[in-house]
């Protein structure tokens, strides 16, 4: 399902939204952007509309009742428990149904908005919001159109307050549209055009898979799941920037890391830091030891890993990664600061572009299939004519699929910002204009 | 500076539907039910609309495969970009519909007791395969294999017509079009040279100067252009091939859209008015086409054909009195009740590989072999 990043969306609905939002007056906003998230989501998916309904009144009322029985910790943490045990149940649930086929698509935004609606209600139970908080903006937090399709998550405490006044200048519109631009051409060209390269990889018959593509097939993964997901994050911060509230970065160049522990800092930020703030600091205790702490890790990794999906192999990707994290944190940690940062980026990429083979795999043992496949160089050729002919029709798509993997573009821009203002705000513009076209080029159904 | 590029950017974005509007954008608004929100249709309506309204859509739809072709694409949409041709790439074969295609072109000929022929015709991407992306050949479906072996099955009991050595001798001849999925007329000249003689006994060698050959449309882009609208692929030319050493009259019948048509040529040139150019020939290809002819010849051919029929057709009608082409794919069940195998000669199955190995369509033949129980 392209939902923000089709041709509709930005020719459009983002402008008719834009307009209808900027229409009403400041004191309206907050209920307009409700109404045009709703809207949206009607839109997009209306089978899954009184799910969301649903969800959010549920947790909704628990609000309520955590503010009521403020004097009963019992009663609190039963609530709590309720709205933990009722989110989970109804992803587990939806996505079951979804793999099961008994659903025709998965629910559109779920994850979002049950972890958002989740997040809220801890945040609550904890004293982190104050209770006059209006059940509009509790909605608005809950179902705010850019963030449903891949995040970022973010805590009720950061977003409430910015409803307060929602008076976008155009300035702050034209910055959030170029943000949303850099993004719609992340996920909907590199992002779909890496998916498409590394399906056509994946459907090499077994007698054509060579050594090399199978590490270009991992590589083309780490790529395409990369630029996918920060693409919508960008798209959702520059909408959110457009209409007055900022949102988080959620990746920040994953594969220039130096470490796990900075990978989990750099890729899907907003996520990682939800489980840790919801789940492995309210686990950890003052004395807790090496071992438990090792499991909290892992039960880390293993959350990251279901963000994905219901799968056995997201999960093992997770606590994959969740011991080089535990390696880090309880066995060199002193020796952190003694290794070299080419050494630890070589390190990390290597762990990262591992754990793919995990990520890709239908199965574990599928993975285990591609990783053999990756040092069987007595069984396997190295290469062959099907791996080069399809690189060489690609070559431009990867060159800049790596490069702007890369903060080097970026170090330039900043660089150029610096000692070039002028010069760096008509190049934003141009380039800007450039994506703009570029996203409907490609965008556009050839043939 | 940079608070100037941002206002110009926040003023497009609003100004963007405008502008469509004013670009001619607004002349088919959708006002149907998919405009409900709640209709779940309504972002589908909407992308489908401006894939089709949006302004310059088929120049930036040029740009897109441009682009691609300058970072290294040489295939889009199972179209191969091969410098001013476009050569379409062809999925391997489907194992059963091949045995079951070949199987039952056996049992027809064997139940049918009609003399049965068979040609498979290869396609683009086997005979210019020289012109091919490099590092393609290897991965191509080896089509001179496969109708070999078919072939090889059937040798005794049907007749076969091997037209791959010829086709592949010709192979720098304009053969099949540039832009279009299909032989051109001198690709179906060369079939006929290789099907004639092995359908008709004591035929003279066909020569192509017994033709007069009318160049009826020069700029012609087909549906593979459509399909992968790469901006230096070169048009097409039209051509058809009257036969001037003993000219005839002929009479094409075809069942079209549920009406009869008939037209007085083989070459219904009022096609190319209706953007039908393809449907030049014979008038395209439909459930059943009868060609009649005032020839000497007495007898009549069942020719079993996909689109490549529309090449060689023209020539092979000169021989016979009645040539009927049945697209078996879309004969209905009253069309099969119209035909009946006693009225016949001869049959042909003549396919091209691609129908051959991916559908099940000659093997459904066989229904008719009832016509002759009965």
């Amino acid at each position: 399902m392209q939902t923000m990043t089709s041709l509709a969306f930005l020719y459009v609905i983002l402008p008719a939204a834009m307009a209808f939002f900027l229409l009403c007056p400041p004191v309206w906003r907050q209920g307009a952007l409700l109404a045009v998230s709703l809207g949206f989501f009607l839109m997009v998916q209306p089978s899954t509309f009184p799910l969301l309904l649903a969800c959010l009144a549920t947790d909704r009322l628990i609000l309520a009742l955590i503010y009521r029985y403020d004097h009963s910790e019992a009663l609190r943490k039963g609530c709590v428990a309720a709205s933990v045990i009722k989110n989970l149940l109804v992803m587990l649930v939806m996505e079951a149904l979804f793999q099961m086929n008994r659903l025709v698509e998965a629910p559109w935004g779920l994850r979002i908005y049950a972890l958002s609606s989740l997040s809220c209600v801890l945040e609550a139970y904890r004293g982190q919001i104050p209770r006059e908080r209006s059940t509009l903006s509790y909605l608005l937090y809950c179902s705010f159109f850019p963030r449903l399709e891949a995040g970022p998550l973010l805590p009720y405490r950061d977003f409430a307050p910015q409803l307060e006044y929602l008076n976008p200048t155009l300035t702050e519109i034209g910055a959030g549209f170029g943000v949303y631009l850099q993004g719609a051409v992340k996920a909907g060209v590199l992002g779909q055009s890496l998916q498409v390269t590394y399906d056509a990889l994946r459907a090499f018959p077994p007698e054509d898979v060579t050594v090399a593509g199978t590490w270009c097939t991992v590589l083309i993964l780490a790529l395409a799941v990369y630029y996918r997901l920060s693409g919508l994050s960008e798209m959702a911060r520059g909408v959110g920037q457009m209409m007055g509230i900022s949102l988080p970065k959620n990746f920040y160049f994953p594969y220039q890391s130096q470490g796990v522990t900075d990978f989990f800092q750099r890729f899907n930020i907003s996520v990682s830091a939800f489980i840790r703030n919801n789940v492995y600091r309210p686990l950890q205790t003052e004395e807790d030891s090496v071992f438990a702490d090792c499991l909290n890790l892992i039960l880390w990794g293993v959350l990251m890993g279901l963000w994905f999906g219901l799968r056995i192999n997201y999960m093992l990707w997770g606590a994959y990664l969740a011991l080089f994290l535990i390696l880090e944190k309880h066995v060199f940690s002193h020796m952190e600061d003694k290794i070299p940062p080419l050494f630890m980026r070589i390190y990390t990429l290597c762990v990262i572009l591992s754990s793919f083979t995990i990520f890709g795999g239908a199965s574990p043992r599928a993975s285990a299939a591609t990783i053999a496949s990756m040092f069987s160089f007595q069984r396997l050729e190295l290469y062959n004519d099907r791996l080069v002919y399809l690189l060489s029709s690609n070559w431009l798509l990867l060159v800049v699929s790596l490069l702007f993997a890369t903060s080097a573009v970026s170090l330039v821009m900043s660089f150029l910002r610096r000692i070039l203002p002028r010069f760096s705000a008509l190049l934003t513009t141009a380039v800007n204009a450039a994506l703009l076209v570029m996203f409907t080029i490609f965008t556009i159904r050839v043939g | 500076m940079k608070r100037i590029s941002s206002v110009l950017l926040g003023a497009a974005l609003l100004l963007l539907p405008f502008f469509l509007l004013g670009a001619g954008g607004g002349d088919s608004l959708p006002l149907s039910s998919a405009l409900w929100m709640g209709s779940g249709r309504l972002t589908s309506y909407l992308e489908g609309y401006l894939n089709l309204h949006l302004p310059w859509v088929d120049q930036m739809a040029q740009w897109n495969l441009s682009i691609r072709a300058f970072g290294g694409q040489r295939e889009y949409n199972q179209v191969f970009i091969c410098g001013d041709e476009l050569i379409r790439d062809i999925d391997p074969p489907v194992e059963y519909s091949l045995r079951e295609n070949a199987a039952s072109i056996l049992e027809f000929a064997e139940r049918g007791s009609i003399p049965t022929y068979c040609m498979i015709v290869p396609t683009a991407s086997a005979i210019r395969q020289q012109s091919l992306p490099p590092f393609t050949q290897t991965q191509m479906v080896n089509q001179k294999q496969i109708i070999e072996d078919v072939y090889s099955e059937m040798v005794g009991r049907v007749t076969v017509a091997d037209t791959y050595p010829v086709l592949f001798n010709a192979r720098d001849q304009y053969l099949y079009y540039r832009t279009e999925d299909n032989l051109t007329s001198l690709g179906g000249f060369y079939l006929y040279t290789v099907l004639g003689p092995k359908l008709l006994e004591g035929v003279a060698r066909p020569s192509l100067a017994d033709y007069d050959i009318e160049f009826v449309k020069n700029d012609f882009y087909g549906s593979l252009y459509q399909k992968s609208p790469y901006k230096d692929a070169r048009a097409d030319s039209l051509a058809i091939f009257r036969y001037t050493k003993n000219p005839r009259q002929y009479l094409v019948k075809k069942d079209q859209d549920g009406a009869l048509k008939t037209y007085h040529t083989l070459y219904p040139l009022h096609m190319l008015d209706l953007s039908r150019e393809m449907d030049v020939f014979l008038g395209g290809l439909s459930a059943i086409t009868t060609i009649e002819a005032n020839s000497p010849y007495r007898a009549s051919l069942l020719v079993f054909g996909d689109k490549t029929a529309l090449a060689y057709l023209p020539f092979l009608v000169n021989h016979y009195s009645t040539v009927t082409l049945v697209d078996l794919f879309q004969l209905s069940s009253q069309g099969y009740d119209s035909l009946s195998l006693l009225d016949y000669d001869q049959v042909l199955f003549g396919y091209s590989i691609e129908t051959f190995m991916h559908y099940n369509i000659p093997s459904r033949a066989n229904r008719l072999l009832d016509t002759l129980d009965d």
